[in-house]
């Protein structure tokens, strides 16, 4: 009697899981599939490369460069997190910038509270085509107010991915004003754990005789944001060091020639 | 020296066994005097100079592309402080706190890091190390362990360094902290060295290769096991992680373990006979009576005190934390470090009326906590500016090493470089971190195996015996003022060579048997 009652129990409960299992195995949208059953593969520009050169007074230039993916004919509306820029020029590239309602082109527009680069690519470009633009930042860096002790200067650059693209290969370049070099990093977002990646996702470099600083993000998401803030200082050092270093170095040869003659224990 | 001189040296150095095993005369916490040679006063005259002139000149070169300007202070202020600490024209710790101060004045490094390094695990367990040392010495525990090794393996100088080496092999299997293990065996060495007639007054040549053999030992015999360094198992993740090899601990074992044997009975071979020459009075031990004299004193403590049961209580627990550390997590719920073992053996022996020792009787070498802490400073400071990631990849640059490059000589080139690299690094991790993932990034970009070069560099990770600052047990021992900067750099600089060569013989051998290198087919 109590052996029948417990094969029911485990025929109930066996029963139970084979259900439980054939609607989980059913239910597409819980393993991430959309209605209709195609994969949402989401758009993508296969480089945003975002280069922007210090000038000596502090005006600056932006030099922004992407190369098309996956759904990005169109609409091409990019981050561009500047307040004051003038001058936009496309350099090259199958894209052109939308015109406003009064048929003017409008290089910026914003969205939701956002500067955006307006664009919309021509008939014919296609992935693999590269869009570059560039546009003036008067003023874009003060120096002054960035000042810090030990002779440096504050650096920062910060980019918030809010457009519709995925950004597989995310670059943001800053060429350091003519004379300076990089002191140090002070802070990096995505921060990096060596232990799980031992390469840094800033890099340095040469630029035309400048110093280029840059950080690099493979698969940027939409709203995932990067930033960068560095030191900076005059490449050309003070030559008080140098002067009391020669200094300590001769009174030590004078005064220290005992230490040469033989002593029993010092 | 001839037999005269060599008599009259015995006859000075011999001496009424209680007062050679009175180690009260001997504090850690006093730096010992210091006898120079010739050479090396010349050293330390032009040794501040040359220090001063190699820092400017590498403040005031132009900064290279991929460094940062603070990179290349802290290099320079690095190059500066290694040039001091071997030549020694002031005192090591000096230049610990010089380096330090010109970290924060140069802004290499912030104040706040430079001087948080005073409160790193690191230095904890050195000053908990020691606390548990003196209370080996106070309760004549050590003394009692040290007569009974000499008892049995020192009838002459050979055996009982070769004792030590077994002593070192077999603490590396269950211990992975190197600072433990030195601290453990410590108080040890120091007694035996004693008998055979070197004090840090009186240094002598059995003593140099007492303290540096002992070193290697600790070191190097953590690199016979997978587990015998936290740096030895970040190499292997790197190796499953970056490499898609999974190293196994037999892999391990198998590979390096006779490697390691074999090192350890070179180095016992040359030490005293080459490196630093044991003249035949320093042989046996250096008592009144020999070492008929050392049973009858073994014999004269008598059972062992209520004070010794305690202090090896005390210090066995310590022990045994250390060696089940890996199934705290399981057993406790919660994981006790090293420095939390240490700790909370320093603590019970120091409680009044249930320890042993009142502070006052802790030999705390402070002048060494301050050294350690330039050190550290000086390489986390390395670490933090990206500086020994350029160096390390400009060095790899510089050698051009290209596709269709001989597998053995880049095999060769590895090994040699990931060896003699330690002599720059503080921290064994740290060096992991930036080395190998270089090591698997060159055998990809050539088209090898990563394990083929990966885990052979894996194995020169705990090679870290030539500066006193390369490692925590080296910073410990160089406490005792045994052997100089010098000596340590010598005896090393030799051991990393001859262990660059039997890795390079073992890869063209041994490690193909194994299949870790490519086999003679391929």
């Amino acid at each position: 009697m109590r052996a029948r009652r417990v094969t029911i129990m485990l025929g109930i409960v066996a029963i139970s899981a084979l259900t439980l299992f054939l609607i989980t195995l059913l239910d597409t949208d819980a393993r991430g599939a959309v209605p209709g059953g195609a994969q949402a593969i989401p758009d993508t520009l296969t480089l945003f490369e975002e280069t922007i050169l210090i000038g000596p007074d502090g005006n600056s230039a932006v030099e922004i460069a992407v190369v098309i993916g996956k759904g990005g004919s169109g609409d091409l509306h990019l981050p561009f997190d500047f307040d004051a820029a003038d001058d936009f020029t496309i350099l090259s590239g199958p894209a052109r910038f939308q015109a406003d309602d009064a048929g003017i082109p409008a290089p910026v527009v914003r969205v939701l509270g956002r500067n955006v680069l307006n664009l919309e690519t021509t008939s014919g470009a296609s992935a693999g085509d590269t869009v570059r633009v560039s546009a003036q930042l008067p003023g874009w860096y003060e120096a002054d107010a960035a000042r810090k002790p030990f002779g440096e200067y504050g650096l920062a650059s910060g980019f918030v991915n809010y457009s519709r693209f995925v950004l597989k290969d995310f670059r943001q370049d800053l060429v350091l004003p003519p004379g300076m070099v990089v002191h140090s990093v002070s802070r990096v977002f995505p921060e990096y754990d060596a232990k799980k990646n031992p390469r840094p996702p800033f890099h340095f470099a040469s630029r035309g005789g400048r110093v280029q600083a840059g950080i690099t993000v493979r698969d940027l998401g939409p709203a995932d944001p990067v930033r960068l803030e560095l030191n900076i200082r005059p490449a050309r050092r003070g030559r008080v060091p140098l002067v009391l270093g020669l200094i300590a170095a001769i009174l030590y040869l004078i005064f220290y020639r005992d230490v040469l003659k033989p002593k029993e224990a010092e | 020296m001839t037999a005269a001189a060599a008599s009259a040296h015995a006859r000075a150095v011999l001496g009424r066994i209680d007062e050679i095993l009175d180690l009260s005369r001997n504090k850690l916490s006093q730096v010992p005097p210091k006898k120079r040679t010739t050479s090396e006063r010349w050293m330390q005259y032009l040794g501040f100079p040359l220090g001063i002139l190699v820092f400017l000149s590498l403040y005031y070169m132009s900064t290279p592309t991929g460094l940062t300007a603070g990179g290349q202070v802290v290099i320079a202020v690095f190059a500066t402080a290694l040039v001091w600490w071997i030549t020694e024209p002031i005192p090591t710790h000096v230049t610990s706190m010089m380096l330090m101060g010109m970290l924060v004045f140069f802004h290499g490094w912030g104040e706040s890091k430079v001087l948080g390094v005073l409160g790193f695990s690191v230095i904890w367990l050195n000053v908990l190390a020691f606390i548990l040392s003196s209370m080996l010495v106070k309760t004549n525990l050590a003394k009692r362990i040290a007569l009974a090794l000499i008892v049995r393996f020192g009838r002459t100088s050979k055996w009982i360094l070769l004792a030590f080496f077994g002593l070192n092999l077999m603490l590396a299997a269950f211990i992975p902290a190197t600072a433990a293990r030195a601290a453990i065996l410590l108080p040890i060495i120091i007694v035996v060295a004693s008998i055979y007639g070197a004090s840090n007054k009186n240094p002598n040549n059995f003593g140099r290769n007492l303290f540096l053999q002992n070193l290697q030992g600790i070191n190097i015999g953590s690199s016979a096991y997978m587990t015998g360094s936290n740096a030895n198992l970040i190499a292997v993740a790197f190796i499953l992680s970056m490499g898609g090899s999974r190293v196994y601990y037999t892999d391990w074992l198998f590979a390096s373990f006779p490697v390691v044997v074999a090192a350890l009975l070179i180095s016992w071979w040359i030490g005293p006979r080459f490196v630093f020459k044991v003249p035949p009075e320093e042989r046996t031990p250096v008592v009144e009576g020999g070492l008929d004299k050392m049973k009858e004193k073994l014999t004269e403590m008598g059972p062992v005190t209520g004070g010794e049961k305690k202090a090896a209580i005390i210090f066995g627990m310590v022990i045994v934390l250390w060696v089940t550390d890996k199934l705290h997590l399981s057993v406790l719920g919660f994981e006790i470090s090293a420095v939390m073992a240490a700790f909370i053996g320093a603590v019970i022996a120091l409680f009044p009326r249930i320890g042993l020792l009142k502070w006052n009787e802790a030999d705390i070498p402070w002048h060494l906590m301050l050294f350690s802490c330039g050190a550290y400073a000086g390489g986390l400071a390395l670490n933090d500016t990206g500086a020994a990631r350029w160096l390390v990849g400009t060095l790899f640059e510089q050698m051009n090493i290209q596709p269709g490059v001989d597998f053995w000589l880049v095999y060769c080139i590895v090994i040699v470089v990931n060896m003699f690299s330690h002599l720059f690094f503080t921290s064994k991790t740290m060096r992991t971190l930036i080395f190998i993932p270089f090591v698997i990034a060159i055998a990809q970009q050539l088209g090898y195996d990563p394990l083929w070069l990966a885990l052979p560099a894996a194995f020169t990770i705990d090679w870290v015996i030539g500066l006193p600052i390369n490692a925590k047990p080296n910073v410990i021992l160089f406490s005792t003022g045994q052997y100089s900067v010098l000596d340590n750099l010598k005896y090393g600089l030799i051991m990393t060579a001859i262990g660059s060569v039997l890795l390079i013989v073992a890869g063209l051998t041994w490690f193909r048997v194994l299949g870790i290198t490519p086999g003679w087919s391929g």
